[in-house]
């Protein structure tokens, strides 16, 4: 079972879509961000989603600044959010740990990002 | 519409010069205005990206708010922030020497200031002209916003604790337009509803918060430690650079020419009342001051705005002494910046403090955004009735399920536009015969 950090501003929304989408098969958590991404760094629990109204600041600022910049991918920016196919591969291509996109963007992004997550950790091929 | 006292002259040298300097500091990784972009700046300092790559990544991320800037000047027909720093972040990012990244800066505030004035010039020149009714746009502005502290509290406790702060709100703005006017010896004081509502919601806000319980404190490594000294350091030795930022941004605010929070400050300018704008501004500096202290130290890289009290400082000037603003920005940047390395471990001691950020600001940013859509429609309906109605909810409608190419924030204000131009285009055609 793996288990989420959900940061920033649509955090309740995050655990939500989670609890809702993958009941059983990850375990969200919401903390705040200073705590969660150590908790992360120390590998207590596997990953961060954080959202911010540019998708790569306020969402991202305290992992970037605790796991480093190469571990962070930001997903969606203002103007332009990636559809399920484009996040799934950007998941599958790298190996980060924190995960930012643009708070409106949320119930496009977080579904798709979690589902690759699972899927990746279970071995289950892009 | 917004009267202006300050001469257009002296707003245009004021914009230029606000943004000349924005753009040097973009320049040299001393400030910059887009908190998300923030991050991206050590990368570039510490040669992982070409400057290149640095300035296509920062332009990406800034177009939607330059739009979103564009938007708010149709909508509160001020010049706000977002119209003029995001653009001198990524012109600054472009620029390859600190000449040309002044030189840019300069003529994208001429820009700002002279292409705003010749749109304004070109509405008036049209068959109906709709910049009245574009009015319209701020009319929810304020009632909108004044219940951010509600929609905060709803959002990091619960709906029951929203619900009752939303009525003491409520109740207190019915109160002020009751009461009007308190005597206090020889004093009036005019109670203006919205600052009060906002000011008693503030209070619920930390009512709740002091009662919450508390996060334990977060363990810091010493690399992180380090780190923190390292890039507080960095800010500290570019002062003279941020504190002369921060009193153009303040004479920026003393003079309307440029605005920050356009939606409290356009309606609290044509109210007469600046207290409102002042409040709103002391919960802005609050909810901001997790997320600008964290990028900053995590980066080394400054808020173009600090953390935003040199726009409270400025706004003490409006209408009065604005000679006095750039002395009052500069000092207030000056204390801040001596303060970061503190602000930083106070953080790290509460962490639920960056967590009410995060609420505040969402229930700020939710509340402009739906009363910018909301006067949008108000605009579209005073203009053209029913078919304006149409035309911006299907612009609307459209851009949501396209992936929102256009931030929600800017999607009204410019369908509101194209109403007004589709309009005059009917009347040209013959097929609207003005009575």
């Amino acid at each position: 079972m793996l288990k989420i950090e959900c940061c920033g501003l649509s955090a309740t929304q995050t655990k939500q879509i989670i609890e809702k989408n993958f009941a059983g098969h990850v375990e969200p958590l919401a903390g705040p961000d200073m705590v969660a991404a150590r908790r992360v760094k120390a590998g207590e629990t596997d990953f961060y989603l954080g959202s911010c109204m540019t998708g790569a600041g306020g969402s991202l600022a305290t992992a970037i600044m605790v796991l480093g910049y190469s571990n962070c991918l930001v997903v969606s920016k203002q103007g332009k959010c990636p559809t399920a196919k484009e996040i799934r591969h950007m998941v599958y291509a790298g190996k980060h740990k924190a995960f930012g996109y643009v708070k409106e963007h949320t119930d496009i992004v977080v579904p798709a990002v979690v589902q690759a997550l699972v899927d990746r950790a279970e071995g289950i091929p892009e | 519409m917004i009267e202006f006292t300050f001469p257009a002259m002296g707003r245009a040298i004021i914009l230029i010069a606000i943004c000349a300097w924005a753009a040097l500091l973009s320049h040299k990784c001393i400030s910059n205005f887009n908190d998300g972009a923030r991050p991206v700046f050590p990368e570039l300092m510490e040669g992982r990206m070409t400057r290149t790559e640095f300035a296509v990544t920062i332009t990406g991320m800034g177009f939607g708010w330059v739009l979103a800037g564009f938007s708010q000047w149709l909508g509160y027909g001020l010049i706000a922030c977002h119209l003029t720093l995001i653009a001198t972040d990524c012109l600054g990012a472009w620029a390859p020497n600190k000449w040309v990244a002044i030189g840019l800066g300069a003529a994208w505030g001429a820009l700002c200031f002279w292409g705003t004035a010749g749109i304004n010039a070109a509405f008036s020149a049209l068959p109906y002209n709709f910049l009245n009714d574009l009015t319209n746009i701020s009319t929810p502005a304020l009632p909108v916003f004044c219940m951010y502290p509600a929609v905060a509290v709803a959002g990091q406790y619960d709906a029951k604790k929203g619900i009752t702060t939303g009525i003491i709100q409520v109740a207190v703005y019915v109160l002020c337009t009751i009461v009007g006017k308190v005597q206090f010896a020889k004093f009036a004081v005019s109670l203006y509803p919205y600052t009060f509502a906002m000011l008693a919601g503030m209070i619920m806000l930390v009512v709740y918060a002091v009662g919450a319980k508390k996060e334990a404190a977060v363990e810091t490594t010493d690399e992180e430690e380090n780190l923190f000294e390292k890039n507080s350091k960095r800010i500290k030795a570019n002062w003279l650079y941020l504190c002369i930022q921060g009193a153009l941004n303040a004479l920026g605010i003393a003079t309307l020419a440029q605005a920050y929070q356009p939606a409290t400050l356009s309606a609290a300018v044509q109210a007469g009342d600046i207290a409102v704008f002042k409040i709103a501004m002391i919960g802005v500096i609050i909810a901001f001051i997790p997320l600008i202290v964290s990028t900053s130290l995590a980066t080394g890289v400054y808020q173009a705005v600090g953390l935003t009290a040199c726009m409270l400082a400025g706004s003490f000037f409006y209408g009065k002494l604005w000679f006095l603003a750039p002395i009052a920005g500069f000092a207030v940047e000056f204390i801040e910046i001596q303060l970061l390395g503190l602000l930083g471990k106070l953080l790290a001691k509460f962490p639920g403090l960056s967590q009410a950020g995060d609420h505040i600001r969402d229930a700020m940013v939710s509340c402009i955004g739906l009363a910018l859509t909301i006067g949008s429609f108000l605009a579209a309906n005073a203009m053209w009735g029913a078919v304006g109605l149409c035309i911006v909810g299907g612009f609307y409608t459209v851009n949501e399920v396209t992936g929102q190419r256009l931030p929600k924030t800017a999607v009204g204000p410019i369908a509101a536009v194209a109403v007004g131009v589709l309009y005059n285009i009917m009347i040209l055609c013959g097929f609207i015969v003005l009575g």
